[in-house]
């Protein structure tokens, strides 16, 4: 159970799985991730799983960046996470920035 | 109008006042009872509708006001205190005044009657001009949201908030969803996210989201339950079923067996609500503080969005219709008594002759009937015994007239006086019930009066200022015991002592607390200071006791100073048939009760001839007045050569009974006496032997008095406090 991050100035990839187990340690990254810059881009593409926590923490990450006026999009989603995205109707809360796989 | 109509509108009109009575003392008590405050108004409103049938105007005129504060009181403009509960109560007072005179053919009002009606009327206006501040009750039903703000009409709502920890605990909201979707379709989703805390103060293993599901499937309240079954402990689940369901439901409700279910049941069984939804609806209505009045279940149940409106209502009217039903199916049927004393007396021969028949076959000695007579005997003292317990009336009836006179007499005193009452569902015989009214009645006036203690004086001694009394009753090996017990000062030993030796009663020095007590029975003796209206005259105890004493039960007192008094009464079960002692007199028999039987003693040769020149034995030292039966009877049967003394004791009374043979315990069925021989001294009633001859039934106390009269002819029969009796 663990993940990758690849942080590039703000252009983030992810790898591997985002659950409760990891979920701690990718808020750290997320946050590192937010604050380091003003335009935040997710590529989750390689994310095999994720779950409510983490999810919650993109939710929570998005807000703080409106919050302080950043940009957030999440530029591709893998197939796991589209399912919980559309499961949960986020699709709008991620608008207009999320592009599929 | 024939008078079997008249005679039905009575009883059925007296009942609903007492109806009316007892939910009105109840209310003030549980002010926001609306249960109570619909049988009040019901109550009302069919006194005036039948009445209205008859024609008795004016029991029309005066229960119409009566129903319209009732009416407001129902639609919450008008608040309960307790100047409206006095005032109902004398309109009920007033009302069974009407009732009384309309069934009695009066058309004339007395003035007094009238008189009291216009002021009732006048007060019950002033409730009629402008409305009170709207109860809360109003604001609830005002305040409940109708499911149709959040419901889309064909579709389940489902209202889920997990608990913070759900995610620690291995727990996902998405796998539920994943199931969810799996019994019929997920329309949507909507998650709340306003209490997602900032990224760097947040928790990432807690769960703060909410969810909020329109779902469609054919599926019902329970099975939506159970996709959660692993998860119910961790979250607040709210299922609003579609609204077409609704119509589903009211069609289950009419297919519900015609029993009584209180509306958490109904709702359960038609499967608008599961069980899981009414335990935790329950247990919030009964988390609500004082200050708010209950929400009705019903409406906690539409304000979580559990079920709607209409189902409820549908519920409610199912509810109502089954308790109608069900009275007009005469569970409980109404007998004339007369029939049941017929049928009881028919027993009562039935009894006898199978006695006879039972003494027949054992002279005949035929085996094979000897049985079948055993058997008949079986089956007849059942029927005998159940025949009795039909003359069996529950107690709680008088008990229950005692609510309006602890609370008529506590005011009246000024003390504040609380009646507890227990075991009112103890059954007994309905002749008892009806001679055990003015002795309890005198006991409980006694306990108020001179029993609890004011207010003040109760604070003064560390106790609470609210005075209980309790009036209980239960069964106890063959009697019935009722107790009439008070917390108030309790029995001074040495006042009831001052007042016997100012009345010169003796008493040995050393007796007991419990003799002290008893003490109290005796004529003459009130230790009261003052003497009230209600009590103190000293002639009430002595009565109670003689009363209590004519049903064959006893009556005692404890009693402990400063904590309490407690009176007990006991009582046999029935007076129909008693076990009674037939003893041999010449060529008759004669049956001594029982429980009135202190002992038997053989005359020995000796013995005979004291008995025959003096007219009291020496017994262990003691004086025994006695009676020859035989003389008393006149008897000129030839003497035999044995004679026995029957010794009976009645109060403190002890006296013997000569008598020829003793023949044992006999099951005496009572026969009553006919007019011309009631007034017979010494004879309180008449068997019949197995044999078809008849045994008399003695009247102890009298035959005891006549004994000790003829002992020393300076007693005055009749005059018990007169008496210098040694008290042991």
């Amino acid at each position: 159970m663990s993940f990758e991050i690849e942080n590039e100035n703000g252009k983030c990839k992810v790898k591997g799985e985002l659950t409760i187990y990891t979920a701690n340690k990718f808020k750290d990254e997320i946050q590192k991730c937010v604050e380091g810059s003003d335009q935040i881009e997710l590529d989750l593409s390689a994310v095999d799983e994720i779950d409510t926590s983490c999810f919650q923490l993109l939710m929570q990450a998005k807000k703080a960046c409106d919050k302080s006026d950043k940009e957030f999009v999440l530029s591709k989603i893998s197939p796991m996470v589209q399912d919980v995205m559309h499961l949960y109707s986020l699709d709008q809360f991620f608008e207009p920035q999320t592009r599929h796989v | 109008m024939g008078d079997k109509a008249i005679n039905s509108f009575e009883v059925e009109a007296k009942e609903l006042l007492a109806i009316m009575e007892d939910s009105l003392l109840q209310l003030e008590n549980n002010p926001g009872d609306s249960d109570l405050i619909n049988a009040i108004f019901r109550s009302a409103h069919t006194i005036k509708g039948t009445g209205g049938v008859f024609g008795f105007d004016n029991i029309v005129e005066f229960t119409h006001v009566v129903e319209n504060v009732l009416d407001k009181v129902r639609s919450g403009d008008v608040d309960v205190d307790s100047e409206l509960i006095a005032l109902l109560l004398s309109c009920t007072d007033q009302m069974s005044v009407l009732v009384q005179i309309a069934v009695d053919g009066d058309e004339e009002l007395d003035d007094s009657v009238r008189e009291n009606g216009e002021s009732l009327h006048a007060q019950l206006n002033g409730y009629m001009d402008g409305t009170d501040s709207a109860s809360l009750s109003k604001e609830i039903v005002d305040s409940i949201a109708t499911a149709e703000d959040i419901m889309v009409a064909d579709h389940w709502h489902i209202s889920i908030r997990y608990d913070k920890e759900v995610l620690q605990n291995g727990m996902d909201p998405i796998s539920f969803l994943r199931y969810l979707d799996r019994l019929g379709e997920i329309i949507s989703v909507t998650i709340l996210h306003d209490d997602l805390p900032d990224l760097a103060d947040t928790n990432a293993e807690l769960c703060y989201l909410g969810y909020e599901v329109n779902f469609y499937g054919e599926v019902d309240k329970a099975q939506i339950e159970s996709v959660f079954e692993f998860v119910v402990e961790m979250c607040h689940l709210h299922i609003t079923p579609p609204k077409e369901k609704i119509d589903m439901y009211i069609e289950m409700l009419d297919q519900l067996p015609d029993e009584e279910m209180k509306l958490g049941e109904i709702l359960v069984a038609t499967g608008a609500v599961t069980q899981h939804e009414l335990d935790d609806a329950l247990r919030e209505q009964s988390e609500l503080n004082e200050d708010v009045i209950q929400e009705k279940l019903g409406e906690v149940l539409v304000k979580e969005h559990i079920v709607h409106q209409e189902t409820v209502d549908a519920a409610l009217e199912k509810q109502a219709q089954v308790a109608e039903r069900i009275k007009s199916q005469n569970r409980v049927l109404r007998v004339d008594a007369e029939k049941l004393d017929k049928l009881i007396n028919l027993v009562g021969e039935l009894v006898i002759a199978g006695a006879s028949s039972n003494l027949l076959a054992h002279h005949l000695g035929d085996e094979r009937l000897l049985e079948s007579m055993s058997t008949m005997a079986r089956l007849v003292e059942e029927i005998r015994d159940s025949a009795l317990y039909l003359r069996m009336v529950q107690i709680g009836e008088t008990f229950n007239r005692f609510q309006r006179v602890v609370r008529d007499v506590s005011k009246e005193l000024g003390k504040n006086i609380k009646l507890e009452i227990n075991g009112a569902e103890t059954e007994l015989d309905k002749t008892v019930v009806e001679k055990i009214g003015d002795p309890l009645m005198h006991l409980v006036r006694n306990s108020m009066d001179h029993g609890i203690e004011s207010a003040e004086e109760r604070k003064a001694a560390g106790k609470p200022e609210q005075g209980i009394l309790k009036l209980n009753a239960y069964h106890d090996s063959g009697s019935i015991v009722i107790e009439v017990i008070d917390d108030g000062r309790g029995l001074s030993r040495e006042k009831i002592l001052d007042k016997a030796r100012e009345k010169g009663i003796s008493f040995d020095e050393n007796i007991s607390d419990h003799d002290v007590y008893r003490m109290i029975f005796e004529a003459g003796l009130s230790t009261a200071k003052e003497v009230t209206n209600l009590s103190g005259r000293g002639v009430g105890m002595d009565v109670v006791k003689r009363n209590i004493e004519a049903l064959r039960g006893n009556v005692d007192v404890t009693s402990e100073i400063g904590k309490g008094t407690t009176v007990s009464i006991r009582l046999p079960l029935t007076l129909a048939i008693i076990d009674g002692f037939l003893v041999g007199v010449g060529e008759s028999s004669y049956v001594i009760p029982l429980d009135l039987i202190h002992e038997c003693i053989e005359l020995n040769q000796e013995e005979q001839k004291e008995v025959a020149t003096q007219s009291y034995i020496n017994l262990r030292g003691e004086v025994l007045p006695f009676l020859r039966l035989r003389e008393f009877f006149k008897d000129n049967a030839k003497e035999k050569s044995r004679e026995n003394i029957v010794v009976v004791q009645f109060g403190n009374q002890k006296a013997g009974f000569v008598v020829d043979e003793l023949l044992g315990e006999f099951q005496t069925v009572i026969k009553p006496m006919s007019k011309i021989l009631q007034k017979l001294q010494g004879i309180s009633g008449a068997t019949i032997l197995g044999s078809g001859d008849v045994a008399v039934i003695l009247d102890v106390p009298t035959l005891v008095q006549r004994a000790t009269h003829l002992a020393d002819p300076s007693h005055k029969v009749g005059k018990a406090g007169d008496d210098a009796p040694v008290l042991h």
